[in-house]
């Protein structure tokens, strides 16, 4: 017991037990601790039971407030007719298909290749430690139009072709080589495959997968005297694997 | 387990209403200190009886409850100078908590009996 007969309980405590009082609804509380720090109690008594005081009201409060939560009336109770239950499930399995399918294209097969982002080469020798696993490298060479020296076009946007996995659950390599014509405004206007060297004859889409990407590349235009001229590329494609 | 006891058991577990053993100290507070159960007094009947300290915020939060469930009613006194201006909160125990505490204290009773250890009144 200290401070007996001291005039007022310590201020910071009591300043909080008012702050919190009319929260809590618990007046008759604070006034049983000033009436007995005026009967004796200690300080450290009054602060710890205003501690205490606080945290059990708050606890309280949320308890009841949870409380009144769960005895809110239920929603009406919606009886759903047979084809209609049928319908909305189907619905939810569809959705769930749907999304499972994308998170396993998205995350399970990006998990499985080891580059997930291909490297890509531009320019002679390039193919200078070029080798990747599981994923194609693309370089482009040679650039021209018939015999004049131009201002070749210069790729500014280059998609990789896909390695389909059934390409690499048969570990094909090899290369695809293809003539890409290139319009003035820098489209692709048209391709022509004019190698395909792949380690096996089950090809698995790969000559369809870059005959298809390259159509989406798009180019910086070739130049003759600073116009802008319709030019022709050829692209080399290499699949490589680490088991090579 | 004599076989009464443990249909009485089951008879009680069938009631949803339970009292947490601070629960049943705080009513018996109640009913020793009549008309002058107050937040003070009712910690000190505690205190005294049990050897603890008692914080009074549990105390308040156990009467509440028992108010909740109907055991238990309260009201208010007049506001006073040595109480900071606030006034106390007088709590009495209805016929309804008085019914439990009964069951209880039979309850208890007819779980004591029989068992060696706790024969003779000795700690």
């Amino acid at each position: 017991m200290t401070e007996v007969g001291s005039p007022d309980p310590p201020k910071l405590a009591t300043w909080l037990m008012e702050q919190f009082s009319p929260l809590l609804q618990n007046a008759p509380l604070a006034g049983d601790l000033v009436e007995s720090f005026k009967d004796g109690r200690s300080s450290n008594w009054y602060c710890r039971q205003v501690f205490w005081a606080i945290l059990i009201g708050l606890l309280n409060l949320f308890r009841r407030g949870w409380r009144r939560l769960r005895a809110t009336p239920p929603m009406k109770e919606v009886r759903m007719s047979r084809p209609k239950l049928v319908g909305s499930l189907a619905i939810v399995l569809v959705a769930l298909v749907t999304v499972g399918w994308w998170a396993t294209k998205t995350f399970w097969l990006a998990a499985q290749s080891t580059h997930p982002t291909p490297m890509i080469f531009y320019g002679s020798g390039a193919m200078e430690g070029g080798r990747c696993f599981g994923c194609p490298v693309v370089s482009v060479s040679e650039v021209y139009v018939g015999d004049t020296q131009i201002k070749g076009p210069v790729p500014v946007s280059m998609h990789v072709p896909h390695y389909t996995p059934l390409a690499q659950k048969n570990k094909v390599w090899g290369a695809v080589v293809a003539l890409v014509d290139v319009d003035a405004s820098g489209g692709v206007a048209g391709v022509k495959l004019t190698k395909v060297d792949l380690s096996s004859s089950i090809s698995a889409g790969l000559e369809q997968g870059v005959n298809n990407t390259l159509l989406t590349w798009k180019f910086k235009p070739a130049t003759e005297k600073g116009k802008p001229v319709p030019a022709t590329v050829q692209a080399q494609v290499n699949f490589f694997f680490d088991s090579l | 387990l004599p076989l009464f006891d443990f249909f009485i058991i089951i008879e009680y577990m069938k009631n949803p209403i339970y009292l947490s053993d601070f629960e049943l100290i705080a009513m018996l507070a109640l009913l020793r200190l009549r008309d002058n159960a107050y937040g003070v007094p009712i910690a000190r009947e505690i205190e005294e009886q049990t050897k603890r300290e008692v914080k009074l915020g549990s105390v308040y939060a156990a009467l509440e409850r028992l108010e909740e469930k109907g055991f238990v009613v309260s009201e208010l006194g007049e506001p006073t100078q040595e109480r900071g201006g606030r006034a106390k909160r007088y709590f009495r125990v209805t016929s309804q908590g008085l019914r439990l505490v009964r069951e209880t204290q039979q309850t208890l009773i007819k779980l004591w009996r029989g068992v060696p250890e706790l024969e003779g009144g000795r700690l």
